[in-house]
């Protein structure tokens, strides 16, 4: 077998500075995760600019496109938090663009996937809590903290629930960047090792080199399944946003 | 046919009417939270959003009560303790989250009032 044949699928992971910047001891640098961020922004930003700057009655590909982001976020929202939730619109639909595209973008062959960065899913989460918490606060004051108080429990028991239903909170950031990040993170390096598998098989030579066709096959179906994932976890993370700012618009149901 | 004609028959006009009201039902339905307008790819996306959920939730928990407890202890100084009641508690939120997740109605993608 090709033992340390070189195929390491960890390494589409791997951060590398572009232009290094260290002002004051932080480091700052321009890396490949940030060139990518920019490279995402400015495909979300070509597509919406330009597919709302036609304003057609019968759509072309862009502007259908762009139309069609519109909408499933719109009904997501609005399924989720009715119609006051799309004041916060313009947030939910920024984190969903954002996500799709740097998870389809990731799809690309030799592209880097800015969300298999825990560290990128972690902020975005942390951005999402804040809101939920700042928004909260402000518009219910202490009436917010109702939310951490379950009815229906015996006095007893109560300082425990509260706990727990803290800590359940606390959870959430954890868990909405848990999920988006090992998806991806997962979801590649099963692409990668089924792709090592095809290289080590033919390099094996002899009986190995026949088999060698059934992971390509296995990564075919993993790519499909790759794409599909890559959707779903922008539309679970937009949902899950929706139904944590729900909290915030309508604390303790 | 945008003016309404004077002498359109009653049946017309009950027909007209029952349309709008059809078309208010709608509007209404749609300002409602918890509704969906439910399509079928996203009946499938919201039953795969609530299993992605029941999975990292109870992880989530799990490692948030971890963290908390690890944090608390070097904080503290209380070194294993703090770690292990956390441990429990968080698992416990898990499982609470991951409980409540499953007693609420999910169809489609309602996230719908806490069931709590």
């Amino acid at each position: 077998m090709a033992a340390g044949g070189g195929i390491d699928p960890i390494h589409q992971f791997h951060i590398t500075e572009i232009v290094a910047l260290k002002p004051f001891g932080l480091n700052l640098s321009f890396t490949n995760t940030s060139l990518w961020m920019v490279i995402v922004l400015a495909t979300v930003s070509a597509i919406m600019i330009y597919g709302s700057s036609q304003r057609a009655v019968v759509p072309g590909r862009l502007q259908s496109l762009a139309e069609m982001i519109y909408e499933f976020v719109a009904s997501t929202l609005t399924g989720v938090m009715g119609k006051e939730g799309m004041k916060f619109f313009p947030f939910v639909f920024s984190l969903f663009a954002f996500v799709l595209a740097s998870n389809m973008l990731g799809m690309i062959p030799g592209s880097f996937t800015v969300t298999s960065q825990i560290i990128v899913t972690a902020a975005f989460a942390v951005l999402v809590i804040s809101v939920v918490l700042i928004y909260g606060i402000v518009k219910h004051g202490s009436h917010f903290f109702g939310l951490f108080v379950p009815s229906g429990v015996p006095g007893w028991l109560l300082p425990f629930m509260v706990l727990i239903e803290v800590v359940s909170f606390l959870s959430r950031p954890v868990s909405l960047s848990l999920r988006l990040f090992g998806n991806m993170l997962a979801g590649h390096i099963a692409l990668k090792v089924f792709g090592g598998f095809v290289v080590a098989l033919i390099a094996a030579g002899g009986a190995a080199t026949i088999i060698a066709p059934l992971p390509l096959l296995l990564a075919v179906a993993l790519t499909a399944l790759e794409f599909l994932v890559a959707f779903l976890q922008a539309y679970v993370f937009a949902i899950l946003t929706c139904v944590y700012l729900n909290d915030a618009l309508h604390p303790g149901h | 046919m945008t003016e309404p004609d004077p002498n359109a028959s009653d049946s017309e006009l009950r027909a007209r009417l029952g349309s709008l009201k059809s078309a208010i039902q709608r509007a209404e339905a749609n300002d409602k939270p918890g509704a969906s307008p439910a399509g079928e790819d996203k009946a499938l996306a919201g039953a795969m959003s609530s299993g992605f959920r029941a999975a990292t939730d109870l992880a989530g928990g799990i490692i948030a009560g971890a963290l908390i407890g690890y944090l608390g202890d070097r904080w503290l100084g209380t070194s294993p303790f703090l770690l292990i009641a956390f441990l429990v508690i968080g698992t416990i939120a898990g499982f609470r989250s991951v409980y409540r997740l499953g007693s609420r109605p999910t169809s489609g993608s309602s996230g719908g009032p806490k069931a709590n």
